[in-house]
C-alpha cells in the first residue's frame, strides 16, 4: 500500500518527505495487518480458556497444586494476550490516527498546489477605432462567448449590422475588478462611434474604452502537470450536483463514507457477472482515492479507503466533501496538461465558466467523469454522446429533471468548444517557453508551481494566428519553389511591440504546437548582414565624416589577423562595385564595401556599437563580425533592432505585463523601462537606410503584396552556402524577425530574401500596422543629393532626397561635391544580387529617350 | 557609340543651359532646403511602378485642442484616469493606464511626459529622465512639451546631484528659441 502523497507541492523537499511517509505507512499498515489477525486469533483462545478455567474448578477442586499451576499458567497466558492485544492495538490506533491527521492537514490547510495561469492580452475596444468583425467574432470565440440574440445569458453576445452587444463576464484584472456588465458598441463607416455600459443594476452609462477578458490559454504546471481552476460550491449549477450523485452516489447524504449495502449490491452484481460491472464506491471514497492514494487495486488499499472515508465523513461536511471533489477529480488530458476537477474540465471542453453551461454540457462532465479518457467528448464524440443521454435518462428516472428538459437535452449536439479540439495548438508552446524563462527571473519555482498565480501576458493570439498561418503557407511554398525535400526547413520567428517591447507572437518550430526545442530562444546561428546596419551606424554617428551620401569603396580588401590566415571577403555576387554611396552599399548588402567601412571604423568600435544597442552576450572581436560572423538567437537580434525600431531607446524584450496573487491581489507590474542608446538624429538616418534597403534594395521583393506604404524598414541576411536566412524588419508598430534553416547546418539554397523575407511579408501583410514615420529633428535638413548619370561628363544629373546632418554637410567625399562618378543605370551587375521578384525575370532598367535623359 | 554620347551631351548641356539662363532671375540657387518647420524626408516604396498609397490612420483624432496636438477622446479618457490614481498616489495603476494609452497612441508625445511625471513622483529619476527624452523625440517641435520636460528633466538631474547636467537643461529653457 502506498500513501500517495501529504502535500502535492512538488518540491525535493516534500517529495522526500512523501517517500519517507511512504515507507512509515507501508509499515504500520503491515503491522497493523498481520497483529489485527493474531489479535483475533488470540481473543478466541482467551475466550476458550476462560471457558475450560470454569469448567476444570468445578470438576477437580481438590486438586490444589494443579488448579495453582493451572492458574498460574492462565494468569501468565492473560498477561502475555493483553501485552499482545495492547502491542497490536497500539500501531492500529497510531496508523489511524496518522490517517487522521493526514486528512486534516491537507483538507484545512492547502489542498490544492496550483499552478500559476497564464492569460493573453486583453482586446482593447475604443472609440474611433477601426472595427474588424473577424477579429472581434474570432476572440469571442476563443473566450467562449456564445451567439444569442436574446442576450440574456452572461458570456453571450449579439451582432447586427451597427450594433455589437457583449454580456460580459466579471474579471480581475490588474487595475481592478471588472464587474459583470453588458456593453454596446455602435459601429459606423468601420469605426468604433460610441460605447456605452449597462452595469448589473440597470445604470446605463458612456465611455471610451472597453476591453474584453483576456483569455487562460496555459499553466506553468509542476511535473505531474495537473491543472485545475477552483470553483465553489455555491457556484456549481444545482443539475450538475443533483446529476452527479443520481448517477454516482444516490445515497451521499445519508451514508457515512462508506455504503455497505451499495458494497453487497455491487459484489452480488460482479460475482453474477463474473467480472468487475459495478463499483460499491461513495463518492467520498472515490474522493480519497484520487486525493490521497494511489490507484492500485489492492484489498489493503481498499481497507486504507474506507478507513480515510469514514475518517473524513467524521470531520467534515457532506458540502465540503462535495466540493472537494469536484475540484479533485481527474477529468481529461490536453497535452501534457492534465486537466482537474469540473471548473477547468468545462473550461477545456467549453470554452466557459461551469455556471454557464446548458443541462445537455453539464450531462457531458458527468459522463466524461465516468471514464475521462473512454468518454472523451473530442476523442469519442459518439461513445460520450451515448453516455451522456444515459446519464440524463438517469437524472430522468431519479427525478432531477423534468421531461421537456430532458427531451431539449437529449436532442442537443455535443457542441465542444472550437478553441478544446485545437486546445494544443492554442497552448502557444514557444511564447510559453519565453514567459516561463522571465517568471523565473523573478519567482521561485515553489511559487509558480502551488500559488495560483495569475500572470498576464502580452500575447496577441490574433497575431499569433497570422505568425502561424505565414510559416504554414510560406514554409511549404518555398520549399516547393526551391525543389527542398518537403518539411527539412525549420523557423524561428517572434513578433515585438516597437513601442514598449512587448511579444506578440512567437514561434519556435514549424509545427505550432510542438512543446521541444524552442529555436526562437535558444537556437543561435551566425547572422550573416543582420550586423551591416550597426557598422553604418557607427559611422553614421561621426557626421563630421560620414553621411547617408557618403561614397564608400566597395573593392578587394585583405585583412591581416595575428595567427590566423589573411581574410579575402568577396561579394555575394562576386565582382567589387566601386565607390558606392553608403545609402547604397547597405541597401544592396555590399560585403566589401562594409569591410571597408568597418576596418576604417576599427572592429572594436563596431563592437561596442553592437553592445550599446542591446546585446550582452560574449563575442571575440574579429573582423568578421562585420560580416555577421556571430552567433545569436532571434530574440537577440529582435534586440538590437528594436532598438533602432523604437527610435533609439533600449527597451528590454517582455513576455509579462502583470501578475496578480491566487487571491486576486495585484503583485507586480512591469513597467516600460527604456534607455537612450542612440541618438535620434543618427536613429532617423540608419532607419531610413533601412527603408531604402526595402524600397530599392535587397528585401524589395517584400513589398508585393503589401496594400498602403507603411514606411517598412528592414534588412536581409544570408550566411555562407545559404545555410541561414534572415529577415529583421519594422513598421511603425511591429516589428518581426524570422529565421529560416536547417537543424543539420547543413547548406541550403535560401538567401535572406528568398526565405524569411517571404514569412516576414506574409505575416506582416496581415498585421494591423502603422507607418513607420521617422522622427527628424532641428539638426536634420532635407537635402536632395545629386549624382552622376556618366562616370566621364560628371554632369549631376540625377538627384534624390536624402536626410543629412548639418554637421555633415561641410564634408567632401560626397557625389558630385567632388564629381565623383556614381552611375546607377549602367552598373547593371549589381542588379544580379537582387532577389527576383516572384514570377517574374530578373529586371533590366529600361533604356531611356533622349528627351528622359536629356531632361532626367 | 562615344560620338553618339557625346553629341546627347552636348545637346543636354545647351538645353540645360538655355533654361537655367532663362529661370536664374527668378530662382534661388540654394540646394540646401533649410525649413522653418521639421523636415519631411520620404522617398515612397514603388510596386511595379506604382507608388504604394498611404496607410488610413488607425485612431480617428477628435478636433485639435487650443495650441496642441489632436489627442482622440480615449487617450484623453485615460490621461484623465491616470490623474485620478495619481492624485490618490497609486503610482503603478497611473503608470498601467499610461501605458495603456500608449498602446493605442505610441508616438503621442505627451503621453510619454505623462508617464515621466508618474516616475518623477515616484522618485525614480532616471527612469522618468528616459521617458522625457522619449517624449521629447516625439513633441514635434512643440515647444511647450519641450520645456516642460526640460524643467523635469533638470529636476531629475538635481535630485540625483548631477547639477551639471541640471544646469544645461536649464540653460536650454533660457537659450533656446522654444
Amino acid at each position: 500500500m502506498a500513501i500517495k502523497k501529504i502535500t502535492k507541492k512538488t518540491t525535493k523537499a516534500t517529495t522526500k518527505k512523501s517517500k519517507l511517509t511512504k515507507q512509515v505507512a507501508s509499515k504500520a499498515v503491515g503491522n497493523g495487518r498481520s497483529q489485527g489477525i493474531k489479535k483475533t486469533s488470540s481473543k478466541k483462545r482467551f475466550t476458550k480458556a476462560g471457558r475450560g478455567k470454569r469448567k476444570s474448578s468445578a470438576d477437580s477442586l481438590p486438586n490444589s497444586i494443579k488448579v495453582s499451576k493451572r492458574r498460574r499458567f492462565l494468569s501468565l497466558a492473560k498477561f502475555w494476550l493483553l501485552r499482545l492485544g495492547l502491542i497490536t492495538l497500539v500501531p492500529t490506533l497510531a496508523y489511524t490516527v496518522y490517517l487522521d491527521v493526514t486528512i486534516r492537514k491537507q483538507f484545512e490547510g492547502q489542498k490544492w498546489a496550483l499552478p500559476a495561469h497564464v492569460y493573453t492580452r486583453p482586446l482593447e475596444l475604443y472609440l474611433g477605432q477601426k472595427f474588424d468583425s473577424t477579429l472581434v467574432q474570432a476572440e469571442l470565440d476563443e473566450l467562449g462567448y456564445v451567439d444569442r440574440p436574446s442576450f440574456d445569458r452572461v458570456g453571450s453576445f449579439s451582432f447586427s449590422q451597427n450594433e455589437l452587444a457583449i454580456y460580459q463576464r466579471a474579471f480581475r484584472f490588474w487595475d481592478g475588478l471588472r464587474p459583470q456588465q453588458k456593453i454596446r458598441l455602435q459601429l459606423s463607416e468601420g469605426r468604433i462611434k460610441s460605447i456605452s455600459i449597462e452595469s448589473s443594476d440597470g445604470d446605463v452609462r458612456q465611455t471610451e474604452i472597453v476591453r474584453l477578458e483576456p483569455r487562460l490559454f496555459g499553466s506553468v504546471s509542476p511535473l505531474s502537470h495537473e491543472d485545475r481552476t477552483l470553483v465553489k460550491l455555491e457556484d456549481i449549477p444545482k443539475p450538475l450536483i443533483d446529476g452527479l450523485l443520481a448517477n454516482e452516489d444516490r445515497n451521499f447524504y445519508s451514508h457515512f463514507g462508506i455504503n455497505p449495502m451499495g458494497i453487497a449490491r455491487a459484489m452480488v452484481r460482479n460475482l453474477r457477472a463474473g467480472r468487475v460491472v459495478q463499483g460499491g464506491s461513495t463518492l467520498t471514497q472515490q474522493l480519497v482515492k484520487n486525493y490521497y492514494l494511489t490507484s492500485d487495486v489492492t484489498l489493503s488499499r481498499k481497507f486504507t479507503e474506507m478507513l480515510m472515508a469514514m475518517l473524513l465523513e467524521f470531520h467534515y461536511s457532506k458540502d465540503e466533501i462535495l466540493q472537494a471533489y469536484f475540484n479533485e477529480v481527474y477529468m481529461g488530458q490536453a497535452g501534457n496538461r492534465a486537466i482537474h476537477g469540473f471548473g477547468l474540465a468545462s473550461q477545456y471542453f467549453y470554452g466557459r465558466p461551469l455556471h454557464e453551461l446548458d443541462l445537455h454540457q453539464l450531462a457531458v462532465l458527468i459522463a466524461v467523469n465516468n471514464g475521462p479518457s473512454f468518454y472523451n467528448p473530442i476523442r469519442h464524440p459518439e461513445r460520450s454522446l451515448k453516455r451522456r443521454n444515459l446519464v440524463l435518462s438517469t437524472m430522468l428516472e431519479q427525478g432531477v429533471i423534468d421531461k421537456p428538459n430532458y427531451d431539449r437535452a437529449v436532442n442537443a449536439t455535443l457542441s465542444i468548444s472550437p478553441t478544446a479540439a485545437s486546445a494544443a495548438t492554442l497552448s502557444y508552446p514557444s511564447f510559453m517557453g519565453l514567459v516561463r524563462k522571465d517568471l523565473q527571473a523573478d519567482y521561485l519555482q515553489d511559487d509558480l508551481l502551488s500559488d495560483g498565480l495569475q500572470i498576464h501576458t502580452t500575447l496577441n493570439p490574433r497575431i499569433q494566428q497570422t505568425l502561424e498561418k505565414a510559416v504554414r503557407s510560406e514554409l511549404e511554398a518555398i520549399e516547393k519553389r526551391k525543389s527542398i525535400k518537403a518539411n527539412s526547413l525549420q523557423v524561428a520567428a517572434v513578433v515585438i511591440r516597437t513601442d514598449n517591447g512587448e511579444v506578440v507572437a512567437m514561434l519556435g518550430d514549424r509545427k505550432v504546437s510542438f512543446s521541444g526545442y524552442n529555436r526562437a530562444l535558444n537556437a543561435r546561428r551566425p547572422v550573416g548582414s543582420l550586423l551591416k546596419p550597426f557598422v553604418y551606424l557607427t559611422a553614421l554617428e561621426k557626421p563630421e565624416k560620414y553621411s547617408l551620401a557618403s561614397l564608400v569603396r566597395d573593392e578587394p580588401i585583405t585583412v591581416s589577423q595575428k595567427g590566423s590566415p589573411d581574410w579575402r571577403p568577396q561579394n555575394y555576387d562576386g565582382l567589387p562595385h566601386g565607390q558606392v554611396m553608403l545609402i547604397d552599399a547597405l541597401a544592396r548588402s555590399y560585403n566589401l564595401a562594409t569591410v571597408n567601412l568597418g576596418m576604417e571604423l576599427g572592429v572594436s568600435e563596431v563592437s561596442s556599437t553592437i553592445r550599446r544597442v542591446g546585446y550582452d552576450q560574449q563575442f571575440s572581436e574579429f573582423p568578421s563580425i562585420l560580416l555577421g560572423a556571430v552567433s545569436m538567437s532571434v530574440l537577440d537580434i529582435s534586440q538590437l533592432y528594436l532598438t533602432l525600431a523604437s527610435g533609439g531607446f533600449k527597451t528590454p524584450i517582455k513576455s509579462i505585463r502583470s501578475v496578480l496573487s491566487g487571491d486576486n491581489q495585484p503583485l507586480s507590474h512591469y513597467s516600460l523601462d527604456i534607455e537612450q542608446v542612440i541618438q535620434p538624429e543618427f536613429v532617423s538616418l540608419i532607419n531610413y537606410a533601412l527603408q531604402d534597403v526595402v524600397r530599392n534594395g535587397t528585401a524589395r521583393s517584400v513589398l508585393t503584396g503589401f496594400q498602403y506604404d507603411y514606411g517598412l524598414a528592414g534588412k536581409t541576411g544570408t550566411t555562407d552556402e545559404y545555410r541561414d536566412s534572415w529577415f529583421a524588419g519594422f513598421s511603425g508598430n511591429y516589428l518581426t524577425v524570422v529565421w529560416v534553416g536547417r537543424d543539420d547546418n547543413k547548406p541550403g539554397k535560401l538567401s535572406g530574401a528568398s526565405g524569411a523575407a517571404k514569412i516576414w511579408a506574409k505575416a506582416m501583410q496581415q498585421m494591423p500596422l502603422q507607418r513607420l514615420e521617422l522622427a527628424y529633428n532641428d539638426s536634420v535638413l532635407k537635402r536632395e543629393m545629386f549624382y552622376s548619370q556618366d562616370p566621364v561628363a560628371q554632369d549631376c544629373s540625377l538627384s534624390r532626397p536624402l536626410p543629412m546632418l548639418i554637421q555633415s554637410l561641410t564634408i567632401e567625399n560626397i557625389p558630385c561635391a567632388d564629381r565623383l562618378p556614381y552611375d546607377l543605370e549602367y552598373e547593371d551587375d549589381e542588379l544580379q544580387h537582387f532577389e527576383p521578384l516572384p514570377g517574374s525575370s530578373l529586371p533590366r532598367p529600361k533604356k531611356k529617350s533622349w528627351w528622359q535623359r536629356v531632361f532626367s | 557609340m562615344i560620338r553618339n554620347r557625346r553629341t546627347t551631351q552636348l545637346l543636354r548641356f545647351c538645353l540645360l543651359a538655355g533654361i537655367v539662363l532663362s529661370l536664374s532671375a527668378c530662382i534661388s540657387t540654394a540646394s540646401i532646403d533649410v525649413p522653418s518647420q521639421r523636415p519631411v524626408i520620404e522617398d515612397r516604396a514603388v510596386v511595379n511602378g506604382q507608388p504604394l498609397p498611404l496607410p488610413d490612420s488607425v485612431v480617428v483624432k477628435a478636433e485639435p485642442l487650443t495650441g496642441d496636438q489632436p489627442m482622440s477622446p480615449v487617450v484623453m479618457r485615460l490621461i484623465a484616469t491616470a490623474g485620478d490614481q495619481r492624485r490618490v498616489g497609486n503610482w503603478d495603476s497611473a503608470a498601467s493606464s499610461l501605458e495603456r494609452a500608449l498602446r493605442i497612441e505610441p508616438r503621442n508625445g505627451r503621453l510619454w511626459s505623462r508617464l515621466a511625471e508618474v516616475r518623477y513622483d515616484q522618485k525614480s529619476w532616471r527612469k522618468a529622465i528616459q521617458l522625457a527624452a522619449k517624449s521629447n523625440t516625439l513633441s514635434g517641435g512643440n515647444s511647450k512639451l519641450l520645456r516642460q520636460n526640460w524643467v523635469l528633466m533638470a529636476n531629475c538631474y538635481d535630485a540625483l546631484g548631477e547639477h551639471s547636467s541640471a544646469k544645461g537643461y536649464r540653460g536650454k529653457l533660457t537659450h533656446s528659441s522654444y
